[in-house]
């Protein structure tokens, strides 16, 4: 690689160790927007995010939009609904089952979106098609919702454990692995949800008297469509900014840059202001951050870090991303704020895909009391990587866009990253 | 059942340590000595559990919940000079005396401690026998607190309790080859893979001496420490709060480690 290498997808991590001296290392080095970057990682841990249209959003690196996840051209007189989404997406599954005889290993957690497709197929396909179907999935997903796993999966799908196998080992069995990973991107984000549902317990002691009550008055607000974002702006300042104690692994930064908040909000703004379809209320501007800008991540990270012996180009191309059916994402751009996406409290987030389910399972319970879970988190699968041979998970710092897999112990790396973060500038706010 | 007045129902006698009604409730008898040797003041459930861990060193062990209108003198300095005046009592199939290896569990009806004047005539003091009793008295007191303590950080903590919903809630149900992690801890790698709470279970049910247990524990920090255990281990530290055994120095000081190529829960 040289300075001028493009890519398609990149990630500051934070490991705990050599791979967190490193950053902390460029971080003294660099100007204010290399340090920006860094801080992005501080605060929304990992930092990977990129633009899907035309929308601003400046990198520090060369880089191109994966092709695979360029956002569809918004189409305003889109009429279709979830359901018909849903149903559409599975009859294809059913018309590549008849033609290829394509095997599918759908990635199930127990939530919501994974459940959509086990759904969908159950709904749409032949028992004899869907023996082409099994089901990669984890304890904790039974646990998640037990009644549809005794209902539904248990005993009638091939199971794969997906807390042994990932997905090289799913592509090498002659599997096409369908994840959900991006399901989220069509409703919100949990970034959303924890300043609806926390922002007292959040920011609260960052706010003044006067901005609390602002904030009180008008947070039922969150999905009017004639309500813009920015009746929100100095709680999502507060709330954007990273806190003092971080978490393991990711480091305290020793001078806090307290500006950050400010500038995070800027860049966020500047994009849903830039973005090819309408961004107003404040649910549309933390649903158009998941949407646009980390939907890159959620539909590459299984390939990029639950992969190791794939090459990358056939890995992400071969995982099929359920959500990134073109009517699911027509119809993403068109049903905000009509009570579909989010209600008022977390039991309503994603009420659509509730709807959904219940069409087959009839379980109130799920239906009614369900809550977002971040399965990634809980599915910690016990990797088994020869780090010898490849990149620990963790220091993998980005794909090339000739597909090469840039490790950020690596030094030709190093030397790129602190290249670009030294040139860096931050053009979309005041330093 | 309208279960709108807990304090009336059946299962509240159960409970005597609850609402005031007397401190050191359940008092764990040894029908082999014939004398009590730990008084609790927690709740019920617990102290069987207790028992079950001391059932590696004394067979029978009798948890009794004592009647509201017993005596209320006994604590766990003077434990040892009480027995209780009903030997025959029946639970199941057997008394006491013709129980397992494993501890029982009783109510008592009407009130049963007695005080003693002395030991037994096998376990007089200066005897091996009384020694061994002490011994195990002291032990019994130490395991009350550390298996609460215990499963005070599990439950604080251990967010992901997979293991037991499988075995208690799922059985049958997942399939036999899938990887079922005991807690949240993702400590599998470094240590056992039991977790820490199963963990500190079987050193306490294996050790001879508060020392012996104490030390293991040690270890078994040492050998989990993932960012995950970190907070299981400071509050086991804090709530035990025994003065001779805080935490150790060089756990203090180390900050947890993962192998993150082996964890994959930060890859968000």
């Amino acid at each position: 690689m040289n300075l001028d290498t493009k890519v398609y997808y990149t990630s500051v991590n934070w490991d705990g160790a050599e791979a967190n001296t490193f950053w902390n290392n460029t971080y003294n080095e660099v100007g204010a927007g290399g340090k920006f970057v860094i801080d992005f990682a501080r605060r929304i841990n990992p930092s990977r995010f990129s633009t899907r249209d035309s929308s601003i959003w400046t990198l520090p690196w060369p880089n191109e939009i994966l092709p695979k996840y360029k956002l569809v051209d918004y189409n305003p007189n889109f009429t279709g609904t979830f359901f018909e989404a849903s149903d559409s997406k599975a009859m294809d599954f059913a018309r590549r089952i008849d033609e290829n005889n394509e095997k599918f290993a759908i990635m199930y957690s127990g939530g919501l979106d994974s459940t959509v497709i086990t759904t969908a197929l159950i709904k749409n396909l032949t028992k004899e098609q869907l023996k082409n179907v099994a089901i990669c999935t984890s304890v904790q997903a039974v646990v998640e919702n037990p009644n549809y796993w005794r209902k539904f999966i248990f005993g009638k799908f091939e199971i794969i454990d997906s807390m042994k196998y990932k997905y090289d080992t799913l592509l090498e069995r002659g599997y096409t692995p369908v994840t959900a990973d991006d399901g989220d991107c069509l409703h919100g984000t949990v970034l959303g949800l924890n300043f609806y549902h926390a922002w007292e317990q959040k920011i609260g002691d960052k706010l003044t008297a006067e901005q609390k009550a602002h904030l009180r008055n008008n947070l039922h607000k969150l999905s009017d469509k004639d309500t813009h974002y920015s009746v929100f702006k100095d709680a999502l300042i507060e709330y954007f900014q990273y806190g003092d104690n971080p978490w393991w692994p990711v480091p305290k930064n020793p001078n806090p840059d307290k500006t950050f908040g400010r500038k995070l909000y800027d860049k966020y703004a500047l994009n849903a202001e830039t973005a090819s379809c309408p961004v107003v209320s404040l649910h549309d501007f933390f649903w158009w951050l998941i949407f646009n800008v980390k939907m890159i991540n959620c539909g590459v990270r299984g390939a990029m870090y639950y992969n190791d012996r794939y090459d990358m180009n056939i890995a992400i191309n071969k995982v099929e991303n359920w959500y990134l059916w073109p009517e699911y994402q027509q119809w993403s751009m068109n049903n905000n704020n009509n009570g579909q996406k989010i209600g008022y409290s977390a039991g309503t987030y994603k009420k659509v895909v509730r709807d959904y389910i219940f069409d087959l399972d009839k379980n109130a319970w799920y239906r009614d009391f369900k809550l977002k879970l971040e399965s990634m988190g809980q599915n910690s699968v016990r990797q088994t990587v020869d780090t010898t041979v490849f990149p620990a998970p963790m220091h993998r710092f980005g794909i090339t866009t000739d597909y090469e897999v840039l490790d950020v112990l690596d030094v030709n790396v190093q030397n790129y990253i602190k290249h670009h973060l030294s040139n860096f500038k931050v053009t979309w706010s005041e330093e | 059942m309208s279960w709108g007045n807990q304090i009336k129902e059946k299962v509240s006698f159960f409970h005597m340590n609850a609402w005031k009604r007397r401190p050191n409730a359940n008092i764990f008898y040894s029908p082999g000595v014939d004398r009590c040797f730990a008084v609790d003041t927690f709740d019920p459930y617990t102290a069987f559990e207790v028992a079950k861990i001391l059932s590696s060193k004394m067979p029978a062990i009798a948890v009794i919940v004592l009647h509201y209108e017993d005596r209320t003198d006994v604590n766990n300095n003077n434990v040892t000079n009480f027995t209780i005046s009903d030997k025959q009592v029946i639970g199941g199939s057997a008394g006491l005396l013709f129980s397992r290896q494993t501890p029982v569990f009783r109510k008592m009806q009407k009130p049963v401690l007695e005080i003693c004047e002395s030991m037994p005539l096998d376990y007089m003091p200066g005897s091996d026998g009384y020694s061994t009793f002490m011994e195990f008295s002291e032990y019994t007191k130490f395991v009350i607190r550390c298996w609460h303590t215990t499963k005070l950080f599990d439950m604080v903590h251990n967010f992901l309790p997979m293991e037991e919903f499988a075995n208690e809630y799922l059985s049958g149900e997942v399939p036999q080859d899938m990887c079922i992690p005991p807690d949240s801890s993702n400590s599998d790698k470094t240590a056992s893979a039991l977790g820490p709470k199963n963990e500190i279970r079987r050193i306490l049910y294996n050790s001879d001496t508060i020392d012996e247990a104490m030390n293991k524990i040690a270890d078994m920090w040492r050998n989990n420490n993932t960012p995950h255990s970190f907070p299981m281990r400071k509050m086991f530290y804090v709530v035990l709060n025994h003065p001779n055994y805080p935490e150790p120095r060089d756990l203090g000081e180390t900050q947890s480690e993962t192998d993150l190529t082996h964890y994959s829960g930060y890859l968000l």
